[in-house]
């Protein structure tokens, strides 16, 4: 319902259209796919929250012509993984995929996920500014 | 009536296209100062009012149905013919001396000693809100007209934005250059009529001599100045 009020009103894609897509697709990306899960489905909308907050800093205009639902105000925020429309162009999904599974990863603490972390977030933020990000601290520094 | 949906979505399509990583929301919001820029600078979208005048009375408020009063053109009085916008003026209309020190109310100099009609002649720019789309409310002739060099004004605006994917000061300076180039030519065209080769200015024809000695005084005449 929501995607025939977004913006011009004309048909977006369906590719990355709500917070379960974004969790599933970023599944993938974390090779966590099978259950019990590594990542848990709070610990991923959490994640999305936070790349979101993160994406208004440096991107304002992809929030400030949001159509709110009543009671609604700031930046759109997810309480669980069920199936809600996130609001986003679509040329910006791909980021904020990124953007969320980066978060995901920095909680890790192994040389691997460290660097996977910041390429993700490299990707987040160069799709968003095409700036480059502070490098991320590595193991044992 | 306002911006047509395929003019629009035309300048859009080449707003995508040159400006990598631009949001729909972003252009948009770019946009509207695009055209008050351009509408403002020019003067180029102007309306008709017709406004009905009662004796004794000086003040009257003005309305427009669509964007902003800006600016005060003139005030032709009709007489009782209802004014048609746009129409031909009577034979007997004149010209009526008039300010606007508020926007939005007309301030006749010589309070009007019947009822009648007024054309009053304003400058109009976008306002707020947009429709629901997020398009500025402007004239349907804008964009057909206009759209290279609002387009210009466009990728100026945004290319000028730091921390972006499209940021280009370069290019961003050339694209206002061109802009500005074209909201003279517009000034210019409005001024003119949209003519082409028209004069666009004649002698004040309260100050034309019709005599063949074109006013100087003969030699020895009354008005003869001597010093």
């Amino acid at each position: 319902m929501l995607r025939g009020l977004l913006f011009l009103g004309w048909l977006m894609s369906s590719a990355l259209e709500t917070i379960t897509d974004y969790i599933n697709d970023g599944r993938t990306l974390l090779q966590d796919t099978i259950a019990p899960y590594r990542y848990d489905d709070p610990s991923l909308v959490t994640a999305m929250n936070v790349t979101l907050l993160e994406g208004r800093r440096i991107r304002p205009d992809l929030f400030v012509y949001r159509r709110c639902k009543p009671n609604e105000r700031g930046v759109q925020s997810f309480q669980a993984n069920d199936g809600t429309i996130l609001e986003m162009e679509e040329q910006f999904r791909l980021a904020f995929l990124h953007g969320m599974v980066a978060h995901a990863l920095e909680r890790d603490q192994e040389d691997i996920q460290d660097a996977r972390a910041a390429t993700f977030m490299k990707i987040f933020n160069g799709i968003l500014t095409g700036a480059q990000p502070m490098p991320a601290a590595t193991a044992g520094t | 009536m306002a911006i047509q949906k395929h003019d629009f979505e035309q300048l859009m399509t080449q707003a995508r296209v040159k400006l990598v990583g631009a949001s729909d929301a972003g252009l948009k919001g770019e946009l509207f100062d695009v055209f008050s820029e351009f509408l403002n600078d020019s003067s180029a979208w102007t309306q008709d009012l017709p406004v009905a005048y009662q004796p004794q009375k000086q003040d009257y408020p003005l309305f427009v149905s669509e964007g902003q009063i800006i600016r005060l053109n003139g005030v032709f009085d009709w007489g009782t013919t209802v004014p048609v916008p746009g129409g031909p003026p009577p034979a007997n209309s004149v010209p009526v001396p008039a300010l606007m020190p508020d926007i939005g109310t007309l301030i006749v100099k010589n309070p009007p000693q019947a009822s009648g009609y007024f054309l009053v002649t304003v400058t109009t720019n976008v306002a707020l809100p947009t429709d629901r789309n997020m398009v500025p409310v402007a004239p349907d002739w804008l964009l057909p007209v206009w759209h290279v060099g609002l387009l210009d004004g466009l990728l100026g605006k945004m290319m000028t934005q730091p921390n972006k994917t499209y940021s280009n000061s370069t290019q961003g300076a050339y694209h206002l250059k061109r802009f500005r180039d074209a909201i003279s030519r517009a000034r210019v065209s409005k001024l003119r009529a949209n003519t082409l080769g028209a004069q666009a200015w004649r002698f004040p024809q309260q100050f034309r001599t019709v005599s063949q000695q074109s006013g100087v005084p003969a030699i020895g005449s009354a008005s003869e100045r001597s010093f």
